[in-house]
């Protein structure tokens, strides 16, 4: 009875470690992206969006409470790659995938509840889609949503 | 030791014989107030410190020179031979929000550093210490990359560029 008694605390702890050891690498990995898309950041979107993401009034939009406010729109989803300082980052899709996540989860954490995370192969289709005149797809885009949301 | 002496008290006697009690002090007072004054003269310190700091030997390490670890991809003059610093801009300017932004390696810990470079703005062309590295400059035409574009009159800053400073915001790897 005992060594039964034994063997399932045994098992019990093994399972414990084993979970904790997961839990850490997965907290690691975690990290990791979060650093290299900080990283990603800063060098391919900060010196126009600024650290904070607030932009340039009038010609820079700004982030924080903005970029996911339509995120569950595919339109908005898809033109969030599709505007030119994203789709021509000198980055691969899985790095741009990583930055889009980041960025949507950084400056806008409430919205960002809602996001479906960018896959690499998604943003590849996009980038290679880019829009021409970003101020007028983004106005129609948000029109559109407005006027649906009104509907409803 | 009698010469010793001698030649002592002739020392002494014709020191005495040739100056005053007052003309000492006199010397003495004029060292204390020159070099209290001395400091205050209008000479460029921080740029002089800068350079003091920096192994002046290792141009690597040297933030007065072109060859400084951090200006891998300046293209403009530096702000430290203006009036400014390696990361302020000199009074009388402004700094441009809007940024070139790339990677530095510092050979002296292996480590590449994000660096951006700010125009600072609305004054005269500063005309010193033209540095040109250009390391991952693009051509004009992807901008986004290229350091010949010049970010004055852009995100509130005014017209005219000055000069250029630099700013390490972070380890890269």
């Amino acid at each position: 009875m005992d060594s039964e008694v034994h063997r399932e605390v045994h098992r019990v702890v093994v399972l414990l470690t084993l979970g904790f050891v997961c839990a850490g690498a997965a907290a690691a990995d975690e990290a990791e992206t979060y650093r290299l898309a900080h990283l990603d950041y800063m060098l391919h979107c900060q010196g126009c969006h600024m650290a904070d993401g607030s932009g340039v009034e009038g010609t820079v939009p700004p982030l924080p409470g903005e970029v996911g406010k339509f995120i569950s729109s595919p339109e908005w989803r898809d033109y969030l790659v599709q505007v030119p300082g994203a789709s021509q980052a000198f980055i691969d899709d899985a790095a741009l995938a990583r930055l889009m996540n980041w960025i949507v989860r950084r400056f806008d954490p409430e919205n960002a509840k809602d996001l479906k995370p960018y896959e690499a192969a998604e943003v590849g289709r996009l980038r290679r889609q880019p829009v021409t005149n970003p101020t007028a797809v983004r106005q129609r885009i948000i029109a559109e949503v407005q006027r649906s949301s009104a509907e409803e | 030791m009698n010469w010793f002496d001698n030649i002592s008290i002739r020392a002494a006697t014709r020191l005495a014989d040739r100056t005053s009690r007052r003309s000492v002090l006199g010397s003495l007072g004029s060292a204390i107030a020159g070099g209290v004054l001395l400091p205050l003269l209008p000479v460029d310190r921080v740029f002089a410190q800068e350079s003091a700091e920096g192994a002046a030997s290792d141009p690597n390490q040297d933030p007065a020179q072109c060859d400084y670890w951090a200006y891998c991809s300046v293209d403009g003059w530096l702000c430290g031979c203006c009036g400014g610093s390696t990361n302020s801009c000199p009074p009388g300017s402004k700094a441009a929000p809007v940024t070139w932004t790339g990677t530095c390696l510092n050979p002296a810990d292996g480590k590449s550093y994000v660096v951006a470079y700010h125009d600072c703005c609305g004054a005269f062309p500063c005309q010193r210490c033209y540095c040109n590295t250009n390391e991952g400059d693009t051509a004009r035409y992807q901008p986004q990359r290229s350091n010949s574009v010049l970010w004055c009159g852009n995100g509130g800053a005014p017209f005219g560029y000055h000069c250029t400073m630099s700013r390490i915001l972070a380890v890269a790897e």
